[in-house]
């Protein structure tokens, strides 16, 4: 099949990712996951100050935040045009759609076949897990995951074109000024460099000089926006001082099968066949730069370095890229054999199969991301806080529900998912396990005083998270119901003597 | 272009002048005392020693009493009547004439201008240099002497050069070990094989002398503080900027080439390295070696010929930009150092409520506070921390912090005839990890405490028994 306008395809590509996107993203009012509502108070803070909120009186009853600012402030800037939780919606979908292009680009790249790369684009665009994490969040994702790719377009470009340089400098900045996830970019072109060394292929000068720039910049960022972090955590922070009871599920939480599903079967198994056949057969310095990602993400995923999720996210990418290649193959062996002019019909498979394995199990990931968005009665709770409360009032709520909290309620909350810089993470997670479950009122008294709460919401999440029906210590006489809907609102009425 | 060298000296201490003077300056409006609670210490030796008190005399402000362990710089800060004033001004004073110094010796050593000037701006950017020159503290004159010396020697003055090194051994004899790693590096008519023997003499003095600490570096390197306790930039008071430590380390690196020549160097740095474990004051030593090597990296780095020339001019930017970070966070940290306004207030208001012989208690890193404003018997400070080999008042003084039985802690107050507690932020935040924990427990729970004074952050307690 010879593609007249394969530009023309892409955009149309796009255009349906996007579209879909939105789709999803507007079947709902509100964000699928907690962490996005961090990013809007952020992004409203800096349309009101032009500054990040680094010290965050909500969060934890006050504490300092530290984080890197590039991305709130993209988004910031949009909402000169649209209002933050519009922008919230369209932005970040907007820019993991063009993910879909820096795909095309990559794999065009590797192969130089169009046809192949378009394949590539489509499945790029319907990435199960990628769909799940960005259709209706803000998430880092959305800026780190285009970016980075295109950053590797523009690394294999380096020696070529003189203005790629430029490029991969502002790429560079974006990405380190945006999230600390471009370490994995850092580390894939370490690995690159000892995979060339292994291969015996040369570096380029140009080649080993961006690479160490970028490690330097990296380090020299990071040290400089997390140093107060490494000061209180050391090296913990390189796990963003997780909670002992969450850091074996971060990394184990998806089992094989989920994996695949979250990929999909046509990337991961193309994908998988390529890697072993430049690993063991062929020799290609492109291609070594994809499976340098590949391998990184092993590594660091094996070391428990990144956490399974960005490990799934950036892999499914890669792998996809890497499908294009083994595409290109496969029509080339095709067409050296007797059923070359079945040639449309494997393209049918193809794209059934991509259907089946990618687009599918996408279009559910995307519903379920909606189904996990909080309907009007779930945040009913936190307005009624707004209007009901004092605006010193510390409610205890679930982890899950810390930054809810503080975006509809606007109240001070004793925990949410934001650990870093937060000491004795492991204390504040059993005190508040023991809040919402201990059967005796003298240690809930304790803990509730110890963080001076006001106010216990009782939802549906609590009762999932700590496994309990009701308010445990409840009565009367310390205790009173004010709001008795979808959650319960308790207030505390006395004090230990 | 031809570049004068005048010129460059002159950038260069109009470059120390504006670091050595800016903590003093921006600390002054909000806090115009003297910066670090160890400058007390020596306040008051001087003020002794002006006043002849310290003649046949103990220390009367150390519970049980103590000799006084006077510095040679208590002795010449004396000779000033403005005490106070004179502790700011000697240090930036000698810190101005070291760098110059250290230029000096840089050139004599036939460095190229470019890296002498380089090397010079990194230590001036130094927290080491910053805090050697801007807190009143023992180091900053034997610094000055092994420079003065070591150029000496340079210019072949072997006599007023031995001389000030024998000054440096009279003023500190544990810093008895820098004229000799002087003479080691530097003096070229010794064999090869003679350099060797007397740096392994010096390693074997050094052995000996952990030793007889009884601490072990792997245990503290074990520990993980070792980083957090020797980089300024990770909380260390007095340590390296991470930046420079990151350049000296490439120098290192790079000049790993000539090995053979720099093998002495090598070794007298892994000397000071593990000197430094147990005298903080070697860590600034150290670091006038290890610039060197910082500005070896820098000026490799400038003159690299680099395929990306935009490449080039950011790394040297990030560089740069690093090195004025480490100096700029620890300027403001030295601005914002204790004590601070309110610390002074409350311990002249002990001074004047409370009796001569009133034993105060506090953390030890406050002892010398107290003894200089509010001029009461405390019962450890740093220097009994540092030298007292049993350190049992320390782990008294822990009992007490952490004890939450009342008669534990009564007999202790007891023994040390304690009377008042003096409190300050820095305690509540780092002494104790919950506001109920042992000694604030039994302040808040029994009557025989008694709140005297409570003032932005500062408690005092009266103990009746």
């Amino acid at each position: 099949m010879k593609l007249k306008k394969p530009e023309l395809i892409l955009v149309l590509i796009f255009s349906f990712a996007l579209f879909t996107r939105l789709f999803f993203a507007f079947q709902t009012q509100y964000f699928s996951d907690d962490n996005s509502y961090f990013f809007l108070r952020q992004i409203e803070h800096i349309k009101k100050t032009g500054m990040p909120l680094y010290e965050d009186e909500l969060s934890y009853r006050g504490r300092e935040v530290s984080f890197m600012p590039l991305y709130y402030y993209i988004l910031s800037f949009f909402t000169i045009f649209l209002p933050p939780a519009l922008v919230g919606k369209i932005l970040p979908n907007l820019f993991i759609s063009t993910g879909i292009i820096v795909i095309y680009m990559v794999s065009f790249q590797i192969t130089r076949n169009k046809y192949s790369s378009l394949m590539a684009a489509v499945m790029s665009a319907f990435i199960p897990i990628i769909l799940f994490e960005t259709v209706n969040s803000i998430n880092i994702y959305s800026i780190v995951l285009p970016c980075t790719f295109l950053f590797i377009y523009f690394f294999m470009n380096l020696e070529k074109e003189t203005t790629s340089i430029s490029y991969l400098l502002i790429l560079l900045f974006v990405l380190i000024a945006s999230s600390s996830l471009s370490f994995l970019l850092i580390f894939s072109l370490l690995i690159y460099l000892l995979f060339c060394y292994l291969e015996k292929i040369k570096n380029t000068k140009k080649e080993m000089e961006l690479i160490l720039f970028s490690l330097f910049f990296f380090l020299w960022a990071n040290f400089i926006v997390f140093k107060k972090a490494f000061q209180l955590h050391g090296l913990k922070l390189i796990w963003q001082n997780l909670p002992q009871f969450m850091f074996d599920r971060y990394f184990t939480q998806i089992n094989l099968w989920e994996a695949i599903y979250s990929i999909g079967l046509v990337p991961l198994l193309f994908g998988v066949i390529i890697v072993y056949n430049y690993l063991f057969k062929k020799k290609s310095k492109t291609s070594y730069l994809l499976i340098s990602i590949c391998l990184s993400i092993f590594l660091l995923s094996w070391l428990k370095l990144i956490n399974i999720l960005d490990a799934l996210v950036f892999l499914s990418t890669t792998l996809t890229i890497l499908s294009a290649l083994f595409i290109k193959q496969f029509n080339l062996l095709i067409k050296k054999t007797k059923i070359s002019k079945y040639q449309n019909i494997f393209i049918l498979i193809f794209l059934i199969l991509i259907s089946l394995t990618s687009i599918l199990p996408g279009i559910l990931y995307s519903y379920e991301a909606i189904e996990n968005s909080p309907s009007s009665e779930d945040i009913e709770p936190f307005l009624w806080i707004e209007n009901n409360t004092d605006k010193n009032s510390v409610i205890l709520t679930t982890i899950r529900e810390g930054h809810l909290l503080s975006y509809f309620g606007k109240r001070k909350n004793v925990i949410d998912s934001n650990f870093l810089l937060i000491p004795n993470i492991n204390v504040r997670i059993n005190d508040t396990s023991v809040m919402y479950t201990t059967n005796y009122k003298i240690n809930a008294l304790q803990m509730l005083l110890k963080y001076d709460v006001n106010y216990i919401l009782f939802s549906e999440k609590a009762e999932e998270d700590y496994l309990v029906q009701e308010l445990p210590y409840f009565d009367n006489d310390c205790f009173t119901l004010e709001y008795n809907k979808s959650a319960k609102i308790y207030r505390l009425n006395c004090a230990l003597d | 272009m031809k570049i004068d060298e005048k010129k460059i000296i002159l950038i260069i201490l109009v470059f120390t002048l504006s670091v050595l003077i800016s903590p003093h300056l921006l600390r002054y409006k909000g806090n115009p005392y003297l910066i670090s609670y160890n400058s007390y210490y020596h306040l008051r030796l001087a003020q002794k020693i002006k006043s002849g008190e310290y003649l046949n005399k103990t220390d009367e402000l150390f519970f049980g009493g103590r000799d006084y362990d006077f510095c040679f710089v208590d002795i010449l800060l004396s000779l000033f009547t403005d005490t106070v004033y004179f502790m700011k001004i000697l240090p930036f004073i000698f810190g101005m004439l070291s760098m110059m110094l250290y230029y000096l010796i840089l050139r004599k050593i036939n460095l190229s201008l470019k890296r002498s000037f380089f090397t010079s701006l990194i230590l001036l950017f130094s927290p080491v240099f910053i805090y050697t020159f801007t807190i009143f503290n023992e180091y900053f004159l034997i610094v000055f002497l092994m420079l003065l010396g070591s150029y000496l020697l340079l210019r072949e003055n072997y006599v007023f050069s031995l001389l000030v090194f024998s000054l440096i051994t009279i003023i500190d004899i544990k810093s008895f070990v820098l004229p000799l790693i002087v003479l080691i590096a530097y003096y070229q008519k010794f064999s090869e094989k003679r350099q060797f023997l007397f740096t392994l003499v010096l390693l074997g003095i050094g052995l000996i002398f952990i030793y007889l600490q009884g601490k072990s570096v792997v245990s503290s390197l074990i520990s993980g503080n070792l980083f957090k306790e020797t980089i300024t930039d990770l909380g260390a008071m007095l340590g390296f900027g991470i930046f420079s430590l990151f350049l000296s380390g490439i120098g290192l690196l790079l000049s790993w080439k000539n090995k053979k020549k720099n093998f002495i160097i090598y070794l007298l740095i892994i000397i000071l390295v593990f000197f430094s474990v147990y005298l903080k004051s070697f860590v600034i030593y150290l670091e006038f070696i290890l610039v060197y090597y910082a500005g070896f990296a820098f000026t490799k780095l400038i003159n690299l010929k680099w395929e990306l020339q935009i490449l080039k001019k950011y790394a040297i930017l990030l560089i740069l930009c690093g090195l004025f970070f480490s100096a700029g966070s620890y300027i403001n940290r030295v601005i914002h150092f204790p004590p601070h306004p309110s610390e002074i207030l409350s311990l002249e208001w002990l001074n004047s409520n409370s009796n001569e012989m009133d034993t105060v208690f506090s953390h030890y890193q406050n002892g010398n506070l107290i003894q200089a404003i509010a001029k009461r018997p405390i019962i450890s400070d740093e220097l009994y921390f540092l030298h007292s080999k049993e350190k049992l008042r320390i782990k008294d003084s822990d009992e007490i912090f952490y004890s939450r039985n009342l008669d534990k802690t009564e007999s202790l107050l007891k023994k040390y005839n304690i009377v008042y507690i003096w409190i300050n932020s820095q305690m509540k935040t780092n002494t104790w990890k919950k506001e109920d924990e042992g000694l604030l427990f039994l302040l808040k729970n029994s009557n025989k405490f008694s709140k005297e004074y409570d003032y932005e952050g500062i408690e005092i307690w009266k103990y009746t028994p």
